[in-house]
């Protein structure tokens, strides 16, 4: 009844100050000491967060590597230990196969083999969450408001966006890219980096060896503090003795440390290397060079066009490491497509304090007062304390907890992942995978016992042995970097359709060949004027043909080809037409914005 | 302690109370894939009785050509020859498979080894994922007893009034109706099923009037995703020169007649591809009366140069079959009804016997078109006209 009473009091009186009693009234909003109080901050980092997952979660999930991960993943959870050789490929070249995702590998399979599909999609969406929201820590910390961090997140979402639709282990580098740029610059003031990025390095290199773009940075983040310091004290020695001078090279030390706590040990360093130097790679379209025409090179320009802009009318220079930041992860970025993804990360971080001292200096030219930037340190509180607080020290209300419960469980029941676990339905693969992806071919090889050596897109060919349990053995697949360059050139020969594919196709035991028909067109033609080719299944995007041995002889023509079969000769491929030799691999999709809309509304239509 | 673990605890415990909530009160369960509202398959009525498309005789004259071919077993000509028949049919002939046994051999794995032969690999495959008909394949020694088209077998179950609970038997003694290939039919398809006629006159024929349905693969299909491929995608594309795909149109839209389910747009979206078809159709025409496979050039069609006596047959059969289902506006001139259809009775009359045994198919096309643009059921059609002719025979005194 007292409780009561003071509550009546308080609610006339919304000045009253908080009492004890366990039950407050502050500015009209509840209060107690039990339950967390939020600020209008946290609110807008959890709305920018809930549409990143929530837009990353209707993403489809295309045929691209991931599901060879998969594959591998079962066979380490299957055989209890690393395959040593390519276990895929029908090739047994014999290859030493250095595997590093492998954790990320068996950790997808597992969760997929416990959850189902769903799973995939929602570690994709919480990794690419994930990541956004440390980028908006990493931003923060460096002494811009939050919604700077929230701008910055907002950017690197949609510059990435088209390598972040893409499902794969390399989203772990997504996380752990960041945690770099924040340990870069937490090590001006505090040593709590020291601690943590040797275990984070040691995982990371279990996970995707993205790590190198880490290291990158902590290597740049090294060489510009040991620069900007030679410029001051002008003797090494001296230079050496600054703390971010030796912060920053013994947290590249330990860092390199932790990368070896992997099967590889130090050698993984030699496999990153080389990696990138492979002739194989040239092939696949996301290692060649940007393509401005795509909608993440466009995207890139732009940013390029806002850094010149930026850095032309802010008062002060560039940090030497942002600086090298933006020039090596920009050359990155013109160097291949796949790289997009660091400069999304780097690009808000780096150039963040110059962009929000340009706005101002445009929109509120008084208030430049010159000392923001690099030099302006944040107090000390960790991120979250500032925005999950008791106090009404900073303005935090019950009202924004509630708003922020409620925007989280709108999210997870909108979001198609979250609302398959909470529901107890999947989606079906069909919304679940982008379009493209062969789920009927694989269903219908499943079926019909077709399995053995393949020729199949590489693209398609994950898909097959992740469908047919490995029992589908492809010529090649996305993890071409694993195979010898002589095997990936026939694979290109019969893709082609050049004159030496059937010779090729013997040697290998190949017994079946799907052709995507709108893009092998010569091959098409080949398979069609060839006797031993045997057409099995078509759909609007494949055609499988089943080859037959050399010594066979094809069926007798007991029955004539039904009436209508040649019906489908409108949709034949010319003779004429040219052999378009568009890339095999993981592309970016052009079409992935209007998928992930199609998707959306789908999901929005069985929501409704 | 208390206070602050509780500050910690609250948020999420909230959350999962939240979501457990709405899982209990607010998610049903999984309805069907497909509900069927009817047994029965809808029936198309016939709507035209034109005297001077084709005469009576002349369908009876055609008709008498198109019997079901002696001692061809192979599964494309039967459902042909079923599909125009029907049920019903009786020859007097031992080498002239009767209805019931064209009738049977699709749904009784017993007569089809006695007709297919002992060795004949079983016409349906039952698997995890539904009750699949063996298909047809390039190079297949047993290709001919095999499924020509997807979904064709059922498609002329449908035609021929046969209810989904009709029961199947199949080789390895399991139980199975229509229905199990009806709804393996639904559950396989997928968008990018390169055949998809006889699934969307199925869908039309077993499924409407329920709008949707879903696949295996959690794609909901409903009947405007039939409409829209159906009249989107380009019109040459579809087997028989695309000529099933409009058949599949007219059938929907006929069904709709009764049922009142597709908006006035949609039902404008299907006449307005059919009136297109028809307009080059109406361009294309040749001077003697026929089709050929470039109809759909229109005013600019010329006849390919290996066209063959087949080509104009299968092209024009297949059209005036889906006219003779077509409402009226959406259907050309019916003097060019009547010159294609004159010019099919004259070629089916002067074709060679072999010819026709060899290429039942498109005769049989164009031998129902016939019939259903005079309102008559074929075989009784025949029957009628065959005693007329007996009766003809006995009246003729001997020749002295």
């Amino acid at each position: 009844m007292r409780a009561y009473e003071t509550l009546v009091e308080q609610t006339l009186d919304v000045d009253a100050p908080p009492e004890t009693t366990g039950q407050t009234w502050y500015l009209g909003a509840p209060r107690s000491i039990y339950f967390p109080t939020a600020t209008t901050a946290a609110v807008v980092t959890t709305l920018a967060l809930c549409g990143v997952f929530l837009l990353t979660n209707l993403m489809p999930i295309h045929h691209t590597d991931i599901w060879g991960h998969l594959a591998l993943g079962r066979w380490i959870a299957e055989h209890g230990e690393l395959p040593q050789v390519e276990p895929f490929s029908l090739a047994l070249h014999g290859k030493p196969l250095v595997n590093l995702p492998w954790l990320a590998q068996l950790g997808g399979f597992l969760a997929v083999d416990a959850f189902g599909p769903e799973a995939i999609a929602f570690i994709h969406a919480l990794c690419v969450t994930l990541g956004c929201g440390l980028l908006i820590l990493a931003v923060v910390r460096r002494g811009l408001e939050l919604e700077w961090g929230v701008f910055a997140a907002v950017a690197c979402f949609c510059i990435g966006y088209t390598s972040l639709g893409a499902v794969r282990p390399q989203l772990f580098g997504f996380i752990g890219f960041p945690l770099c740029l924040l340990a870069v610059h937490e090590l001006r003031k505090s040593l709590h980096p020291l601690y943590w990025i040797g275990p984070l390095f040691a995982v990371w290199a279990n996970l995707h060896g993205s790590l190198v773009m880490g290291l990158g940075v902590l290597g740049i983040a090294a060489a510009a503090a040991t620069f900007d310091a030679l410029a001051d004290k002008r003797r090494l020695r001296l230079a050496l003795r600054e703390p971010l001078v030796w912060r920053t090279w013994l947290i590249l030390f330990i860092a390199a440390a932790g990368t070896c706590v992997n099967p590889s040990g130090p050698l993984i360093f030699g496999e990153i290397l080389s990696f990138g130097g492979q002739d194989v790679l040239n092939d696949i379209a996301e290692w060649r060079q940007l393509s401005f025409k795509t909608i993440g090179g466009a995207l890139f320009l732009v940013s390029l066009g806002v850094t010149a802009l930026v850095v032309r009318l802010t008062y002060q220079k560039l940090s030497t490491l942002d600086i090298l930041l933006l020039l090596v992860f920009c050359a990155a970025g013109f160097y291949a497509q796949r790289m997009i993804i660091w400069w999304a990360l780097v690009w808000p971080w780096a150039l963040g304090p110059h962009l929000a001292e340009a706005f101002q200096e445009l929109f509120d030219p008084d208030e430049v007062d010159g000392e923001e930037g690099d030099d302006y340190e944040r107090p000390n509180d960790p991120f979250w304390v500032e925005a999950w607080v008791s106090e009404a020290a900073d303005g935090g209300t019950t009202m924004n907890t509630l708003f922020i419960l409620g925007v989280v469980f709108m999210t997870l029941l909108f979001a198609p992942s979250t609302h398959a676990f909470v529901s107890g339905k999947p989606r079906g693969e069909g919304l679940m995978l982008a379009n493209g992806t062969p789920i009927v071919l694989a269903d219908v090889m499943a079926r019909e016992g077709w399995q053995g050596n393949v020729f199949a897109p590489i693209d398609w060919a994950d898909f097959l042995i992740w469908h047919s349990h490995g029992q589908i053995r492809p010529l090649a697949y996305t993890h071409v970097h694993s195979l010898p360059d002589a095997l990936w050139q026939e694979h290109q020969q019969i893709r082609r359709g050049d004159s030496n594919w059937l010779e090729i196709v013997d040697q290998r035991g190949i017994t079946f060949i799907v052709v995507r028909r709108h893009e092998h067109h010569r091959l098409h033609l080949a398979l069609r004027s060839e006797p031993r080719a045997m057409m099995v299944y078509e759909n609007q995007d494949t055609l499988l043909f089943q080859i037959l041995p050399p010594d066979a002889t094809p069926a007798s023509d007991s029955s004539e080809i039904p009436d209508g079969r040649a019906g489908h000769a409108a949709e034949q491929p010319a003779a004429s037409s040219p052999d378009v030799t568009p890339s095999p691999a993981p592309r970016e999709h052009p079409e992935t914005l209007r998928e992930t809309l199609i998707k959306a509304l789908q999901a929005a239509k069985v929501l409704l | 302690m208390l206070p602050q673990l509780s500050r910690i605890a609250a948020p999420p415990l909230i959350l999962v109370v939240a979501l457990v909530i709405y899982r209990i009160a607010f998610v049903e369960p999984e309805p069907p894939a497909v509900e069927l509202a009817d047994n029965e398959p809808n029936r198309v009525a016939l709507q035209y009785d034109w005297v001077d498309i084709v005469s009576s005789d002349q369908v009876y004259q055609v008709l008498d050509r198109l019997k079901p071919p002696k001692n061809v077993y192979e599964s494309n000509t039967l459902i042909h020859a079923l599909r125009l028949w029907g049920r019903d049919a009786r020859f007097d002939d031992p080498a002239i498979p009767d209805g019931e046994l064209m009738w049977r051999f699709f749904t009784d794995d017993e007569v089809f080894r006695q007709v297919a032969g002992q060795d004949a690999p079983p016409l349906y495959e039952r698997t995890p994922e539904g009750l699949f008909v063996r298909p047809w394949i390039d190079n297949d020694p047993n290709r001919g007893t095999g499924s020509h088209h997807i979904n064709d077998f059922l498609a002329t179950m449908g035609e021929t009034m046969t209810p989904l609970d009709t029961p199947l038997k199949l080789r390895d003694g399991s139980p199975a109706t229509i229905r199990d290939l009806l709804e393996t039919a639904l559950a396989n398809y997928t968008p990018d099923q390169r055949e998809y006629e006889w699934t969307a006159i199925n869908y039309a024929r077993y499924v409407f009037p329920t709008w949707s349905f879903k696949n295996r693969y959690g794609e909901t299909i409903d009947a405007q995703h039939f409409v829209d491929r159906l009249t989107t995608e380009p019109i040459e594309h579809g087997v028989c020169n695309a000529t099933h795909r409009l058949e599949a149109l007219a059938v929907l839209l006929r069904i709709d007649d009764e049922q009142q389910q597709l908006s006035s747009g949609t039902r404008q979206q299907i006449i307005n591809r059919l009136r297109d078809v028809s307009l080059r159709l109406y361009h294309s025409q040749t001077e003697a009366g026929y089709w050929h496979r470039d109809w759909v050039s229109g005013p600019k069609a010329s006849e390919p140069a290996d066209s063959s006596q087949y080509d104009r047959i299968l092209a024009t059969g297949h059209h005036l079959e889906w006219m003779a289902l077509a409402p009226h506006e959406a259907l050309p001139p019916r003097e060019s009804i009547r010159r294609a259809t004159q010019w099919l009775v004259q070629a089916i009359l002067s074709e060679e016997e072999s010819h026709i045994r060899a290429k039942y198919g498109p005769y049989s096309h164009a031998g129902r078109a016939m019939c259903l643009f005079r309102l008559k059921d074929p075989y009784r059609a025949w029957k009628d006209g065959d005693d007329k002719r007996k009766r003809r025979k006995e009246d003729v005194p001997p020749a002295a």
